[in-house]
């Protein structure tokens, strides 16, 4: 198989990107539904499930259930195919340690704060940065605001070594206890992942979450409140509610064919 | 072509059915002539009101067992001696020395009125259980770690039920050779068939 063919397979919505959305994927399919026809559900003449949409998606920095994401796939709009390189284990992470190795940034180093998967991209926090003006007026010059362009994972970033502090090339594999980690090539040394990498949209992380009135609390919910008891669900009610039946009832008796038994 | 005399037509059903009213059911309440409104306020049209209440039931029935009396004459017979509402759109018929009645915004029903009696259990009564102090939540805070819970088996029944007193009753000699109670509780004592019938006695229809 051509490589252009296992390319042209990639971009749908990464894992990573559900994760951080904290959404149910159903959702994330119905922002992103872009229908011209749907076949009614009822109906002899209508050929059951044919549907006209959108199966190719731009995959921008924006987050696939935004409003700028659909204004870059804008209805009717037409963007050139983006061959994206297939990566057999994603090892970037938000809050990982990166050197820069292209552009005028090259050599620095920074955190990654924004990881888009589909695309192969991380962003740098405060590095390969443009200058962008905005609100600009007749009246008004606009304020320059700094923002960062995305680098390719696979060409122009590296993990750095935690015990070093020189960019690495890494390696996933196995401790003793069975966890998967990422180990440095040039020290051996695992390169844990961080904590912001927990990060979604409802919180930093789990533990520090806020919790809101309708949230059921930990003790709340772990509580047992059931005790088992002799007899069926019915005869628990009518002890409960006092309620006594001395009528008994006739036996009844089921007889089975020859062949059932 | 046209050609004779110019003719124009005019209809209410357009003001009736309010513009949003896509389903094209018409809206009365919503939009009438200010003399209409004043004349449905003052309930003048009782019939108009029972007409369009939308599939809501009054809570009414007929006084004494009443039914519906039906009105046995056509409806075009009675129009010509009944007064009309000022907005039907009344046309002498010359040719067939009758009234046309153009139905343009309500039929009456061929129903003769009745007298009525309140009814309370006809309004529906939702009997909600009362939530106070029940503190599970509509949603799980972020926060609780995964719980698992073991399957609630018939040994795990059995052990709650059965077995501290069976081990009671071995710790104090009180076992037959065969395992069973010298003094055997409630439980203990019930047979196959009593089980049976005590579930039967519910009013369940189970059977094994």
């Amino acid at each position: 198989m051509r490589l252009t063919c296992v390319m042209r397979c990639v971009p749908q919505v990464s894992k990573s990107t559900k994760k951080y959305s904290n959404l149910p994927e159903s959702y994330i399919e119905r922002a992103m539904d872009q229908i011209e026809w749907q076949n009614p559900d009822h109906g002899p003449q209508y050929v059951k499930g044919k549907v006209i949409k959108r199966h190719r998606f731009y995959f921008g920095e924006h987050r696939p259930w935004t409003y700028e994401f659909f204004k870059d796939n804008a209805p009717g709009s037409y963007k050139a195919e983006v061959l994206v390189e297939p990566i057999k284990d994603w090892s970037f992470f938000k809050g990982d340690l990166v050197e820069v190795l292209i552009g005028k940034d090259k050599g620095k180093q920074g955190l990654i704060n924004y990881i888009v998967e589909e695309r192969n991209w991380v962003f740098v926090e405060g590095l390969n940065c443009k200058f962008e003006v905005k609100g600009k007026l007749k009246d008004y010059p606009g304020m320059l605001v700094k923002v960062e362009k995305p680098l390719l994972v696979t060409r122009d970033v590296a993990l750095v070594d935690p015990s070093d502090k020189k960019p690495t090339k890494i390696e996933w594999r196995y401790t003793e206890q069975g966890e998967r980690v990422r180990v440095s090539l040039r020290s051996e040394r695992v390169i844990p992942i961080p904590i912001m990498d927990e990060e979604t949209v409802d919180y930093k992380t789990k533990s520090v979450y806020k919790e809101q009135p309708k949230d059921t609390v930990e003790a709340d919910l772990a509580m047992v409140t059931f005790t088992p008891a002799h007899g069926t669900f019915q005869m628990q009610i009518m002890e409960a509610m006092g309620i006594q039946e001395h009528r008994v009832p006739k036996k009844s008796y089921w007889y089975y064919l020859e062949e059932r038994c | 072509m046209f050609c004779g005399q110019a003719a124009r037509r005019f209809s209410t059903s357009a003001s009736a059915r309010a513009r949003r009213c896509f389903k094209k059911f018409n809206l009365y309440e919503k939009r009438a002539t200010p003399e209409l409104q004043q004349n449905l306020k003052e309930g003048k049209y009782p019939e108009f009101e029972k007409r369009f209440s939308r599939g809501v039931r009054e809570p009414f029935l007929p006084v004494g067992g009443q039914e519906f009396v039906p009105n046995e004459k056509p409806a075009k017979e009675r129009y010509e001696f009944e007064p009309f509402p000022a907005h039907w759109d009344v046309s002498p018929n010359i040719s067939r020395n009758q009234v046309l009645v153009r139905k343009t915004m309500w039929h009456p029903r061929d129903v003769e009125p009745y007298e009525k009696e309140f009814i309370p259990e006809m309004i529906p009564d939702l009997i909600v259980p009362d939530l106070e102090g029940f503190k599970l939540k509509p949603y799980v805070s972020y926060r609780v770690p995964d719980i698992e819970q073991p399957e609630f088996t018939a040994q795990d029944l059995f052990h709650a039920v059965y077995t501290e007193k069976i081990v009671q009753d071995f710790k104090e000699g009180n076992l037959n050779e065969d395992g069973s109670s010298k003094e055997p509780s409630p439980a203990e004592q019930l047979t196959r068939d009593e089980a049976k019938i005590k579930v039967q006695q519910t009013g369940s229809d189970y059977v094994w």
